[in-house]
């Protein structure tokens, strides 16, 4: 309807994004290093990697929901409106950054066990957010009409959950009615940090499914964060790797999961077993992450990897763009012996 | 998932509360949260003044005794012409069998009589009660107000600006305050400020009124009874203020770093939304109680600065009391310190009951 669904004008640009933490009297820590991407209305877009790796960092600087003693010091995150006007999110000023918030970019958190006012009702933060978001206030029809039509879209009955407190819902509920919140004032882009985490295995199931729906039906662009590969590739058309705090690979879904160029992310596939098919052999990363705090000289991976050569461990390298393609779907890799990572996986058990 | 919705026709609170209910009017009466409470409370009552009454009893001599042996060693009276005397000014009989005592004391707090003073014959505990607490009252309730407010306020703001000026300056001025006995600043107050330094007029600040004004409701009454109570009120606003800035700090503090703070910006509700109803409205919830446990201090904990600044309240009337040995005014002022405080708990329960749904359902489950 609007020429900003061309494909060719990113929803969300985030150019050279450095965070850091202050972690005492003038010291700090990088935990962001340079993340450069950009996200096309509608797609949906995977980060994954370790604990640590700046993941929730990143998905958290998008909206500037940092903690006190996170900071974005450099970078831009420039964001296009349906009607094309481009903001830049870092420069926004608290007004205007509050009004931005939930209406265009709204973000289902890690913790949704703990995402809601425990003494109020879940109808009355829905009406909140409605009135908060309104220039003149909406009637009681309004919200109970619009809140009614979110929790529904979750497969969730209204007349119960909008009268419910917090703490009278399961685990699921909660984060299927988080859901329906995010949508309610039916923002472009979408930012899950972690959304199943907390859930168990078939509660999972029907959340993932669910917001393969939701994606379809309200056309959302999506940032997908995870260390659940699986999940990633069941939702993600585009895949991040991120590593101490940098983004080391970019790719398709494909790309990523069936010809992994950096080590790492090759490694981390053979670590979790897949959806479906043959059960492989499952390997582990030898070591851990590096500390953000004394990053080792060059490749920050070189430590604990097989391949690395003296050349690794002189200068960090840049991403590599290996399989050049339009709207940044490209495949690219941080690393230098990307010619020499042959991804395979040892079958152990047939399916 | 969603699997119990048995019962639509309960409230909604109560739908998940008690899932073995059987739903007669006579179950759902017994299990209500706000008679229970209730019942507690009036047991606590009598506890109390059960307690009192034993209590007072095991004191050595017995208020008769004293009376007799005063009237002998001043008058010269003969014992039998002295105990005569007693048995008009006294209700009770000191050779009655403790359980007619406490049978008559119960009978009586159940009219709501609380016997009659010893030093002050014919003058009931209740009209004495009734003279004294509202000045008590007054001042230290209007002070705990005081107080609380600007404790509360300072707390929130101590939160949001951590390591700032507010939050240094408060909390070395309010531990300081909070480590003075009251009695002990209220001393202070009258040797430095009114002795040594001379800015208070101490003379004419003591008392509840100035001599010869009679209570009435006009400008001059009001402004006499605010000025008497100055002092006083300063003692209790300055010994309290910042320790309850540094309890509501805390609370803040922790409600601040809840996920439902950060959702709450991140759904961009406005500031002045998430710092009422999302972090000051969880914040307040643990601090309820420990209000209510000092408006038990308005009645009992006003004793010695009363006394330093002769301020004529109930906190001075047991002073006095104990002093002359009157026991029922001490059992009488004594039963209203419990009453108030067990009041004050019971409206902390319903208010925090009110605000908060998972104490209400807590209760209803729990026992």
């Amino acid at each position: 309807m609007t020429p900003s669904t061309t494909p060719d004008a990113p929803i969300m640009s985030v150019k050279d994004l450095e965070v850091a933490y202050r972690t005492g009297k003038g010291t700090n820590v990088r935990a962001l290093r340079g993340v450069t991407f950009d996200l096309y209305p509608e797609s949906a877009l995977a980060l994954v990697g370790e604990s640590g790796c700046g993941k929730t960092t990143l998905g958290s600087a998008l909206l500037r929901l940092l903690p006190t003693l996170g900071e974005i010091t450099g970078g831009t995150i420039t964001y296009r409106r349906a009607d094309g006007r481009e903001l830049d999110v870092t420069r926004m000023r608290a007004g205007e950054l509050r009004r931005w918030r939930w209406s265009e970019a709204a973000m289902v958190f890690q913790g949704a066990q703990n995402a809601f006012n425990p003494v109020l009702t879940i109808g009355a933060q829905m009406a909140d957010t409605l009135i908060d978001h309104s220039e003149r206030r909406p009637s009681k029809k309004e919200i109970l009409e619009r809140s009614s039509e979110a929790l529904r879209s979750v497969r969730l009955e209204p007349r119960r959950v909008l009268r419910s407190y917090p703490h009278e819902l399961s685990g699921g509920m909660k984060q299927r009615t988080l859901i329906a919140m995010a949508l309610l004032l039916r923002p472009r882009l979408l930012v899950l940090d972690e959304p199943t985490t907390a859930l168990d295995i078939l509660t999972q199931r029907t959340v993932i499914d669910l917001l393969a729906e939701l994606r379809v039906e309200h056309r959302f662009a999506m940032i997908f964060i995870s260390h659940d590969l699986a999940l990633a590739a069941e939702l993600a058309d585009r895949v991040i790797t991120m590593y101490a705090g940098k983004v080391i690979e970019t790719g398709t879904t494909a790309d990523i999961f069936y010809g992994p160029k950096h080590p790492y992310t090759s490694k981390l596939i053979n670590a979790v077993p897949p959806v479906v098919g043959d059960l492989p052999e499952l390997a582990s990363i030898p070591g851990a992450p590096p500390s953000l705090a004394t990053l080792p000289q060059g490749c920050t991976f070189a430590p604990r990897c097989e391949l690395a050569t003296d050349a690794c461990r002189a200068a960090e390298p840049e991403l590599i763009e290996l399989v050049p393609r339009p709207e940044d779907r490209g495949h690219a890799a941080a690393c230098l012996h990307h010619d020499q990572v042959h991804h395979e996986r040892k079958v152990i058990a047939r399916a | 998932m969603s699997t119990d919705v048995s019962s639509p026709h309960a409230s909604p609170p109560a739908t998940s509360a008690a899932p073995a209910r059987r739903g007669s009017l006579l179950h759902r009466i017994a299990n209500s949260f706000v008679l229970r409470r209730l019942v507690r409370s009036a047991f606590v009552i009598w506890v109390v003044a059960t307690g009192v009454f034993l209590l007072v009893r095991l004191l050595p001599g017995n208020p008769v005794d004293v009376y007799i042996n005063q009237q002998i060693s001043l008058y010269g009276k003969t014992y039998d012409q002295a105990a005569a005397e007693a048995q008009v000014y006294f209700r009770f009989d000191p050779s009655a069998s403790i359980f007619e005592q406490y049978g008559g004391y119960l009978l009586g707090l159940l009219r709501g009589d609380l016997g009659t003073s010893i030093t002050t014959p014919g003058v009931t505990v209740t009209e004495k009660i009734a003279q004294y607490l509202p000045w008590t009252l007054y001042s230290v309730g209007l002070a705990l107000i005081i107080s609380i407010s600007i404790g509360l306020l300072l707390g929130m703001i101590m939160a949001y600006r951590r390591g700032g000026i507010i939050d240094n300056l408060v909390t070395v001025i309010g531990s300081t305050f909070h480590a003075i006995p009251n009695y002990l600043l209220a001393i202070l107050i009258v040797v430095v400020g009114a002795v040594q330094l001379g800015v208070i007029d101490y003379a004419r600040m003591r008392g509840n009124i100035s001599p010869g004004l009679e209570p009435e409701l006009s400008l001059r009454f009001l402004s006499d009874i605010g000025y008497h109570a100055t002092l006083p009120m300063l003692t209790y606003i300055l010994t309290t203020a910042g320790t309850w800035a540094l309890i509501m700090k805390s609370s803040t503090t922790q409600v601040l770093g809840e996920d439902y703070v950060t959702v709450a910006k991140a759904r961009g509700l406005k500031d002045v939304r998430i710092q009422s109803d999302y972090v000051g409205r969880n914040a307040l919830l643990p601090l309820i109680a420990q209000i209510a446990t000092q408006a038990g201090f308005v009645v009992g904990g006003a004793i010695f600065v009363e006394q330093t600044f002769s301020y004529e309240g109930v906190g001075l009337l047991l002073f006095e009391s104990i002093n002359t040995r009157d026991y029922p005014t001490i059992q009488g002022v004594l039963l209203v310190v419990t009453i108030t405080v067990v009041l004050a708990n019971l409206a902390a329960d319903l208010v925090n009951a009110a605000l908060d749904p998972r104490i209400r359902l807590g209760a209803g489950g729990a026992a």
